[in-house]
């Protein structure tokens, strides 16, 4: 089911446009227009809200003041007066994130899907992308449900990588989590590892993506959903 | 109320009590030497003679001393120890009678119609003329002396008063002259002084009304300084503002003029015109950072916040036109929380503005990239980037702690302009450093760093 977000934005156009490229990108958007109307609706059944702090009726602040005193729902701010007073005003009063105007709708998607994003897997559970499949707690990865046998290091690796999947490590870090001190740990060992891992997970050795400047990322973009409460849809899965 | 009728008022109101007790103090003064002079004339009277007459005959004693001396003064009983009646006189009245037994000399009343003091005089002596009551009329000259005092005190009062009112002319003068001054020079938008004249209050008070003109002059061309520096400023921040505008109506223009023709969009004029809009909004921020911390500290509001947040933000603001110019932009950012106590409005905006560098100045292909990391209390931040870097001169000059005026301004003289001059000022203002470095592979290497 799409996640409902509620836009408070009096602004016309700009409604609008964000009301567009949320439908755009999945979102089932329902839009108020002004602080008196946003303040009456009660928030909860909505996974988002997207609020405007310039609003005629009730002040945008006091609207999300009203929505904390009995709900959780995450709250962006849209504001165009960018001074640290209101950012922290607002993030004490409850706010989970702020986009200053002019944004690209890009950026708001951004800021949206990342409140949005659900935790991939935590301690025990099972990552499955694609037709990578990795038991953490049995240290067990299969590729194309066949086992690939890993070294303690190629597994740490792919492990750390995907415990913040989607999101680059440097180098120095990785040598730090995943290499031995004792045993000469550097950058150079490092990808050597990282490339015998990509051989030995085959076609889904695309995923440990280099990123340039930076080092690496596990990269959970592609044929299968990551979300955990979603696995039973792919091959992967038992 | 005037300065003078104020005074007079004072002097009167202030001489008036004190009037009326230096009077009666002296009317009480006057009464006490006429009882005390009684007392030594009807003991030295007694001791004459009378005294045997008196223990011999206490009943007539009063009667046959009667009208013997000059004294005007006539006995009517005397008393012994226990202030009993020795002759069948009256007994004591119970006022003179209390005042004796507690061991007064003697004790009086005044008595009206005739006007007359009774008076009770104990004497040197025991026995039944121990206590002697007479009467004599209370001296007019005497009751007329506190109406005398009460006169010559409130005249003295009314005399000292006239020479308050007088004696105050040349102050009020003085002050009215004062006052001309004073106003002459605040009509004159406070220019020149006012004259001081002598050493007393009224001249600290022309010297406090100088001390304070030269302050509002003072206040009056800082105010209209900065005045001329907002429209100043305001005038080339239109200029900044329209010059890009200008270029993004020059681009919408030519596509419209595309479309109408049926010509395909040229995808480089799309890519302009989001750039051009970038531009100008990373100069509006950048332009409102710039009169903060010009403003300097107490427009700086520190509060805590995650430096991690700020880095994906000002990815998120990037990517777009990163995208579009097919530069790939990355970022890596420790587990925890990185911790910082600093404007986070213009950290984001320092940062925003070497990454926006560090994209625009990339070419197609190209790779950007934002390190943060943390190394026990100090974070680093690096933006990187494999564009064609800057030629030495200009690496030499970033380095420079004057790069600013109107080069810092304009759009883009070295390449680099008002966004690289908000990342100095940024870091200085935070007590971070800031360095750029050529990598070996080419590019261009920023570091930001700082304690946390």
């Amino acid at each position: 089911m799409a996640d409902r977000i509620l836009v408070v934005e009096d602004d016309e156009k700009l409604g609008a446009q964000i009301v567009e490229h949320l439908e755009g990108a999945g979102y089932t958007p329902d839009w108020l227009r002004d602080g008196d109307a946003a303040a009456r609706t009660d928030p909860s059944p909505y996974s988002m809200v997207v609020l405007d702090l310039m609003l005629p009726g009730t002040y945008g602040l006091d609207v999300l003041k009203r929505y904390r005193a009995n709900s959780d729902v995450p709250v962006i701010i849209l504001t165009a007066r960018d001074h640290p007073a209101d950012r922290v005003r607002g993030l004490d009063l409850g706010a989970d994130d702020y986009v200053t105007k002019p944004f690209w709708p890009e950026e708001l998607l951004a800021r949206v899907k990342a409140r949005l994003r659900r935790p991939m897997l935590t301690r025990g559970e099972t990552v499955a992308v694609g037709e990578l499949r990795l038991d953490l707690a049995a240290r067990v990865v299969e590729v194309e449900g066949a086992a690939v046998e890993l070294t303690k290091v190629e597994f740490d690796l792919l492990a750390t990588l995907a415990a913040r999947a989607g999101q680059a490590m440097t180098r120095a870090a990785l040598v730090d989590k995943v290499l031995d001190p004792e045993r000469q740990g550097s950058e150079r060992t490092l990808d050597v590892h990282v490339s015998r891992l990509r051989k030995k997970l085959g076609p889904e050795g695309k995923r440990v993506a280099t990123v340039w400047g930076i080092g690496y990322r596990f990269d959970n973009q592609g044929s299968d959903n990551q979300d955990s409460d979603n696995q039973d849809s792919g091959d992967a899965t038992e | 109320m005037k300065l003078r009728a104020r005074l007079t008022l004072s002097v009167i109101a202030l001489a008036v009590p004190i009037v009326v007790g230096v009077s009666g103090f002296g009317y009480a003064q006057m009464r006490r030497s006429l009882l005390e002079a009684t007392h030594e004339a009807m003991v030295e009277r007694m001791s004459a003679g009378a005294l045997e007459r008196c223990e011999a005959n206490p009943t007539r004693f009063g009667r046959r001393g009667r009208g013997r001396r000059r004294l005007p003064m006539r006995l009517i009983a005397v008393y012994d120890d226990g202030l009993a009646p020795s002759g069948g006189g009256p007994p004591l009245d119970a006022e003179l009678r209390r005042e004796l037994a507690d061991g007064e000399s003697y004790a009086a009343v005044w008595l009206a119609d005739p006007p007359r003091v009774r008076v009770a005089m104990r004497m040197p002596w025991d026995g039944p003329c121990a206590v002697i009551l007479a009467e004599r009329p209370a001296d007019p000259a005497a009751r007329l002396g506190f109406f005398r005092i009460l006169l010559a005190a409130a005249a003295v009062a009314l005399l000292t008063a006239l020479a308050a009112f007088a004696a105050i002319g040349p102050i009020v003068r003085r002050i009215r002259r004062l006052e001309g001054a004073v106003r002459a020079q605040a009509s004159g938008g406070y220019e020149g002084a006012v004259e001081i004249q002598g050493a007393d209050e009224v001249a600290d008070l022309a010297r406090a009304f100088n001390d304070a003109g030269a302050a509002i002059r003072g206040q009056l061309d800082e105010l209209s300084a900065r005045d001329r520096a907002l429209t100043h400023y305001l005038q080339s921040t239109t200029h900044d503002v329209m010059v890009p505008l200008t270029v993004l109506q020059g681009h919408l223009s030519e596509l419209r003029r595309a479309v109408r023709a049926g010509e395909p969009v040229e995808p480089s004029r799309v890519r302009s015109a989001l750039e051009e809009s970038h531009y100008l909004a990373s100069l509006i921020r950048n332009l409102g950072a710039a009169a903060r911390l010009e403003a300097g500290e107490p427009m700086l509001t520190r509060h805590a916040f995650d430096l991690r947040e700020v880095v994906e933000r000002v990815i998120s603001r990037h990517r777009p036109v990163a995208d579009e110019r097919d530069v790939a932009i990355d970022f890596a950012v420790p587990e925890h929380a990185v911790e910082l106590v600093a404007d986070s409005t213009l950290v984001e905006q320092a940062l925003s503005n070497l990454v926006h560098n560090a994209v625009v100045y990339n070419d197609a292909g190209g790779h950007v990239a934002v390190i943060l990391e943390r190394a026990d209390d100090r974070f680093t931040l690096r933006v990187l980037d494999d564009g064609p870097g800057l030629p030495d001169e200009e690496l030499s000059r970033v380095h420079e702690r004057q790069f600013r005026g109107g080069e810092a301004r304009s759009r883009r003289p070295t390449g680099l302009g008002l966004g690289l001059h908000i990342v100095r000022d940024v870091a200085d203002k935070h007590g971070f450093t800031l360095a750029f470095s050529r990598p070996d592979e080419g590019g261009l290497e920023v570091e930001l760093a700082g304690p946390v």
